[in-house]
């Protein structure tokens, strides 16, 4: 049963398309993310959702309530923004007790939601600072907190994490899974990071110049990218061009010419032209085991990332590869020059022709 | 002190010397003057107290300082407000019609409120036109007159402090706001009022300082019935030739001022407000 729907929303600045046709269901407790580069409309459909932005057509539904046109203060939607956007003013506690002041709860009652809150989120001893007085990440809390106190509808959260250093960024995406899943309430999440994305989200809805290209699950999006800004920007995989004849069902692959059973006829285009793309992790330096392909490739450069090493690679007809290898203390034992290659067949896939 | 900052420092000396020699000087020969003249002592600051003359004008400048700060900070607040909300486009002319008062000089505007205000203005003939009153309300060559002028004068500049004030709040707090559920009145009394209150109370302080030194607009206005400090002490000075309390009365007024001054930026926010710095 979807809870809120999108359906058909557009928005225009002028001459820009911010959002072409987006339509996305979204079910209770569900936790979607919005996943684009910048520019690709994410916020503009978020201020739509909450009602700051007034979109040029289509319509959005709470439930079977059509909420297009309703202020956001009658929404009851918790917004976190992405500079927190507290009230320098108000303790800790004021601005948790802020929406709930609003709604003219008693006294009593706000206590002891702010204290319930301020708990949820492991703040208890910083009820009365401001929020000048607290490091990113506490203020995060407090606006989670506050967005979370009064009971929303839905949580709309617009890239909360970005401002954070790395290492607090993964405690906070757990902390935020955790405050999804105790308080059941459905998250509509903006980022433009893919991993954090794949970490937290039960959807992804994956943006690209004001267009919806891909939803689906994490795993679905990683494992079957609908086209080539899914398969490269957002899957991070090696994206190459090959050549499939139909008659002979052969194909044209990165200097080889091979019999790819598995490659579906109806994804090749009108000049023979597939997009196909290969994990970076399943591109292995060394000779092909049985059931694998060998590609004969040069080595350009090798660079150091941390928890492996990554290969630049060339193919023979002058595509670039990139393989990441997992690798000891001492380094890689590979030198720029001609490099033997395996992959296996399962691991490289295709795009459908008309999207690429 | 590096190479850089030295010939920084050097190039600020003209300057310096400028200040020293037209602004510091005069105001030490003030200084002087108000215990020397006529006689050497205590005199002229005993005076000040004592004189029934100028403790009524001492009254009067604060009878028409009090409301013209607070009409001008009330009404240039509701100005600056509405102009931080308003589209770019409208905010432009906004802006264009604060800034036209300035290019017009005090003198003039002052004998243009007489024309509006005097018994026989367009104010007094309209209301009697429309048989609204049957005497014309005095309405100039008295206080009121006064703060009229005054507040018409000093309404551009609150305007511009408290806008410079308000666009410095966050935007994202309103946001933040509404989407908890607030109104327009929450949202004004809870967010933005208490978030411009230090910029309020500098563009308040700022009218009343401006208020204790206006000469043009009282003398016009107030035809010599509404006698404020500044121009006591004009004419102490060019027509009785009363150096000795002028200057002591000129000397008070910069110390009451500068008091002022420092007591608001005792307060952290208040002189944040007024360094026009972000907080
Ligand atoms: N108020 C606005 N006026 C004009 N163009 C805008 C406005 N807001 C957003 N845009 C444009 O709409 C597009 C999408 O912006 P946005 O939704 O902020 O992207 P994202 O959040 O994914 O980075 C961009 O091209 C942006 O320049
Ligand atoms: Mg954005």
């Amino acid at each position: 049963m979807t809870f809120l729907t999108i359906d058909g929303l557009e928005k225009s600045y002028g001459k820009v398309r911010a959002l072409e046709r987006i339509s996305l269901g979204v079910a209770e407790g569900e936790f979607v993310t919005l996943l684009g580069p910048s520019g690709s409309g994410k916020t503009t459909l978020l201020m739509s959702v909450a009602g700051f932005t007034e979109p040029t057509a289509g319509r959005i539904l709470l439930g079977d309530q059509d909420i297009t046109r309703l202020d956001p203060e009658d929404r009851d939607f918790g917004f976190v923004f992405q500079g927190y956007a507290l009230f320098p003013h108000l303790s800790v506690a004021d601005n948790i007790a802020f929406p709930l002041r609003v709604r003219k709860w008693p006294r009593a009652r706000i206590q002891a939601r702010v204290e319930e809150m301020l708990a949820l989120v492991g703040l208890e001893a910083m009820a009365r600072r401001k929020p000048a007085q607290l490091s990113g990440g506490q203020q995060q809390r407090v606006a989670l907190a506050r967005a979370l106190s009064f009971g929303p509808r839905m949580m709309l959260l617009d890239e909360p994490l970005s401002a954070l250093d790395r290492s607090l960024r993964d405690s906070m995406q757990q902390e935020l899974k955790r405050l999804h899943r105790e308080t059941g309430v459905t998250f509509l999440y903006v980022t433009h990071d893919q991993e954090e994305a794949y970490a937290m989200s039960d959807r992804i809805a994956v943006f690209h110049r004001g267009r919806l290209v891909q939803s689906g699950p994490p795993r679905e999006i990683y494992a079957r990218p609908a086209n080539s800004f899914v398969a490269g920007f957002i899957g991070g995989n090696n994206l190459f061009t090959a050549r499939h004849d139909p008659h002979s069902g052969e194909i044209d692959l990165l200097g080889r010419r091979l019999r790819l059973g598995h490659l579906d006829p109806g994804l090749h285009c009108a000049d023979g032209k597939v997009t196909g793309w290969i994990r970076p992790e399943a591109l292995r330096p060394g000779p092909a085991a049985p059931g694998e392909l060998e590609l004969a490739l040069t080595l350009e450069d090798i660079s150091f990332a941390g928890t492996g090493d990554r290969l630049f690679l060339r193919s023979p007809d002058g595509q670039p590869l990139i393989a990441s290898q997992t690798s000891g203390p001492t380094g890689p034992a590979f030198r720029p020059g001609p490099i033997t290659c395996a992959v296996h067949p399962d691991d490289i896939g295709f795009l459908p022709a008309r999207q690429t | 002190m590096s190479h850089f900052q030295r010939w920084a420092l050097a190039l600020t000396l003209p300057a310096g010397a400028l200040m020293l020699a037209f602004y510091v000087y005069p105001i030490l020969q003030v200084l002087g003057l108000s215990f020397s003249e006529p006689t050497p002592g205590l005199g002229n600051y005993a005076e000040l107290v004592t004189n029934p003359a100028i403790r009524r004008v001492l009254w009067t400048t604060v009878q028409v300082t009090v409301p013209t700060t607070l009409i001008t900070v009330t009404l240039s607040y509701i100005v600056a407000l509405a102009m931080v909300q308003m589209a770019p486009g409208r905010r432009r002319l906004a802006m264009f019609l604060v800034l036209v008062p300035f290019w017009i000089s005090v003198l003039v505007r002052a004998f243009a409120w007489i024309t509006v205000l005097r018994r026989r203005g367009i104010v007094n003939s309209t209301l009697q036109d429309l048989g609204l009153i049957h005497k014309p309300l005095a309405l100039i060559y008295n206080e009121l007159g006064v703060v009229i002028g005054m507040v018409h004068y000093m309404m551009p500049f609150a305007i511009l402090l408290l806008y410079a004030n308000l666009s410095d709040i966050d935007q994202s707090v309103i946001r933040a706001a509404r989407s908890l559920g607030a109104r327009r009145w929450m949202i004004f009394s809870r967010v933005w009022l208490p978030l411009s209150l230090p910029g309020l109370l500098v563009a308040a302080l700022f009218v009343v300082i401006f208020s204790f030194g206006f000469l043009v607009t009282p003398a016009l206005l107030g035809a010599g019935r509404v006698l404020m400090v500044a121009e006591y002490i004009s004419v102490q000075i060019s027509n009785t030739l009363n150096w000795g309390v002028a200057t002591a009365l000129s000397t008070s007024l910069l110390v009451a001022v500068g008091l002022l001054v420092w007591l608001a930026t005792r307060h952290p926010a208040l002189r944040a407000a007024l360094e026009g710095g972000r907080k």
